[in-house]
């Protein structure tokens, strides 16, 4: 099969170049994604790069994302895949150069010289079996977009670079479900080298169909695979979710979330790496299009009062930017109190643990006959921040104050 | 004694714990005379602290041959030093001046209420403590600290986990701020003791009054030093809080209940209406009339 893949053709002294390039692009991505030392807003560099998710966002939230700079390195992509094809997956892709490196390790038997091979997508010699034949890229390109449209976000997760920043949330064990997709891409890589780059991405098939010299080839060969995809696409976008639904209470979403944060998330968790409370976790169940969605659970901690990092790391716009005193006064859900749980109302112990912690003074003293300063909620005042769920003491049956969601967020008074 | 019984728990264990069963009692004999309460008043912060530093020294210090001092103070919430929320960092200063002056070695552990980075940080005690080399343990995220000790004379608390730190240490001292509290009608000393335990959940589920009360009678500091200078009267601990009063005040005394109960009088017509203060006079923890202590009243 004639590799389409390959428009640049390469000296081998270059390709010693592009090898080290590479790898410490490589090297570079996985401290974006895993923080460290690193400003905060450099877990959504990877991410924001793909011209895809900026693209499938559009489309779900029918409007460009407000802070137009964070499209220019989408852009900047889409322009170097005009000129260049692919030259975004044979350079700079992280995860084509995390696929690649099986490849590098099992290929030499064929090959006449000793020389380590190529990191260059295409440019290894074709493996006599081939798992998997059909290359679906166009395919699944089509039905990620299509699906978007109507409202059915899930394989955007199949973004490359989305795929690689979950990676910053190793510490959540639920990201292992949908983080799966790298150790078995891996393993494939090692019997069909880059099998994902040239067999599967969206992404490397959005550079093809940009490509000025190739894009139209491009779109004729893969004409039927165009319709697949639509045809997949729109009918599962508009049926699945509604034969598909998990039960579930609503998600509490991260401030700042827009209503259609199911459908724009690419679950690339950097919101989940940055909490500091680590309380933006991984939905596992619920309805289709909430899958492994990012939502709040209060086990762990509450929304701090002075922090906005989730709304500030979001590479689609699913979780708008708020400035600290914005985030501060986002109205994420409401609290209420089950009196029958309370041990001030119901065993007349002195607790008040959740006027202690409310930041907002959303909680009024009630004082009961025999002196038991007992909780009420002042709805108006509660932003939802969990502060009182986290750390109500009540255990017999259960929590005595629980946070429910609220959608669409609202501001409360300052 | 009461340095010893601290140091006995830690070391001896169970076995520490039952030859020592007698050691409250031996504690209260230790105070026949009417026990000594001091109230600095004045303007200026750091020179009401210094003041109240000089009375500390002339008064035994920390104890002879102390070394190693464990400072308690309130650095729990995410709040400015003018919300009155933690113990001023001014005060907290000039303490740390003086007690390393003094040539012994002080700690700061705390258990936060929000998280230390944030708290430790709004409070300005870091900062304070970065200032003189002391090292200030967040202990949310350093739970190894915690050991399992009996409260010999607890009623509800029979047993509690606290921070090694405090029990290790030759000399504790609580150094709280005074402001109202929903839960606990006051936070004044006694209740601070909750920012030095593991599992504090369960002391409302036990009875919230009840437990700082047996604690109390188990962890006694060599001083307690009330920072009065800001309070809040509502929306404690947390505020903020538009009801602030300046009795512009330090409170000191051996007695943490003594001084809880002069403390109290700032906010209330009577310490009794907390009812910690007024199930550890019951218990003999301390003392709470005023016809028990020599007040000792020093402008500044």
């Amino acid at each position: 099969m004639k590799n389409i893949l390959l428009n640049i053709k390469m000296k081998p002294k270059d390709k010693g170049l592009q090898t080290a390039v590479r790898l410490l692009l490589l090297a570079g991505a996985l401290f974006m994604v895993l923080g460290g030392p690193l400003p905060r807003v450099a877990r959504k560099i990877l991410p924001i790069l793909s011209p895809l998710t900026a693209l499938s966002e559009a489309v779900a939230q029918r409007t460009w994302y407000a802070a137009l700079y964070w499209l220019l390195p989408p852009l900047a992509v889409l322009l170097l895949a005009v000129f260049k094809g692919r030259f975004f997956c044979q350079w700079i892709c992280p995860l084509g150069t995390l696929y690649a490196l099986p490849g590098k390790s099992s290929k030499p038997k064929s090959g006449g010289t000793a020389v380590s091979p190529s990191m260059g997508i295409g440019a290894d010699a074709p493996p006599k079996k081939k798992i998997l034949s059909l290359r679906l890229n166009a395919m699944i390109f089509w039905l990620i977009l299509s699906a978007s449209a109507f409202g059915l976000p899930v394989l955007l997760s199949l973004d490359p670079l989305s795929t690689f920043s979950r990676l910053g949330a190793w510490r959540e064990a639920a990201m292992w479900i949908p983080g799966a997709l790298i150790p078995l891409m891996l393993l494939l890589s090692f019997f069909q080298p880059q099998a994902w780059c040239t067999h599967l991405c969206p992404l490397g098939y959005s550079f093809d169909l940009m490509n000025r010299r190739s894009g139209k080839k491009t779109f004729n060969r893969d004409r039927r695979q165009f319709l697949a995809g639509l045809g997949i696409g729109i009918p599962a976008a508009l049926l699945l979710p509604k034969i598909i639904k998990g039960k579930s209470k609503p998600s509490i979403l991260p401030p700042g979330a827009t209503p259609k944060f199911a459908e724009t998330c690419t679950r690339c968790y950097a919101c989940v790496a940055v909490c500091p409370t680590r309380i933006i976790r991984i939905k596992t169940g619920g309805g289709l299009n909430e899958l492994f969605m990012p939502e709040l659970c209060f086990d762990r901690g509450a929304c701090e009062e002075f922090c906005n990092r989730c709304t500030q790391v979001c590479p689609t716009g699913a979780i708008r930017v708020l400035a600290e005193n914005a985030k501060r006064h986002r109205k994420i859900g409401e609290a209420q109190i089950n009196r029958d749980a309370c041990l001030s109302w119901t065993d007349d112990e002195y607790c008040m643990v959740c006027d202690e912690y409310c930041p907002y003074s959303a909680i009024a003293t009630h004082t009961k006959g025999n002196g038991i300063p007992c909780p009420e909620m002042i709805p108006e005042a509660c932003r939802g921040c969990g502060a009182c769920e986290h750390n109500c003491p009540a255990v017999r049956d259960g929590k005595a104050i629980l946070v429910s969601a609220l959608t669409p967020q609202e501001k409360i008074p300052s | 004694m009461e340095k010893l019984s601290r140091r006995e728990f830690v070391k001896t264990g169970v076995l520490g714990s039952a030859a020592l069963a007698a050691a409250p009692s031996a504690l209260l004999a230790a105070n026949p005379s009417k026990v000594d309460v001091w109230i600095f008043k004045g303007e200026d912060p750091r020179t009401l602290m210094a003041e109240c530093m000089e009375t500390v020294f002339a008064n035994g210090g920390f104890g002879k041959g102390a070394r190693k001092v464990a400072l308690k103070v309130n650095a729990a919430w995410d709040r400015t030093p003018e919300q009155a929320a933690n113990t001023h960092p001014e005060l907290v200063d000039v303490f740390l001046e003086k007690a390393l002056a003094s040539g012994v070695k002080v700690v700061m552990p705390e258990n936060p209420c929000h998280r230390a980075e944030r708290s430790f940080t709004s409070s300005g005690l870091l900062d304070v403590a970065k200032k003189h080399n002391v090292k200030m343990i967040d202990l949310k995220s350093h739970k190894k600290s915690f050991t399992e000790v009996d409260i010999p004379g607890g009623k509800k608390l029979k047993s509690v986990k606290v921070a090694r730190e405090f029990l290790e240490a030759d000399a504790v001292v609580n150094m709280p701020i005074a402001k109202h509290h929903s839960g606990g009608t006051l936070t004044i000393c006694m209740k601070n003791w909750m920012g030095a335990v593991e599992g504090r959940k369960t002391w409302h589920v036990k009875g919230l009054h009840q437990c700082i009360a047996d604690f109390s009678s188990f962890m006694k500091p060599t001083w307690a030093i009330v920072d009065a200078t800001c309070c809040m009267t509502s929306k404690g601990p947390q505020g903020p809080s538009e009801d602030m009063i300046y009795p512009q005040q330090i409170i000191l005394s051996k007695d943490q209940v003594a001084a809880d109960a002069v403390a109290a009088l700032l906010f209330h017509d009577s310490p009794y209406k907390v009812k910690y203060l007024q199930i550890a006079k019951e218990m003999g923890v301390g003392v709470t009339d005023k016809s028990d202590m020599n007040i000792h009243e020093v402008e500044v």
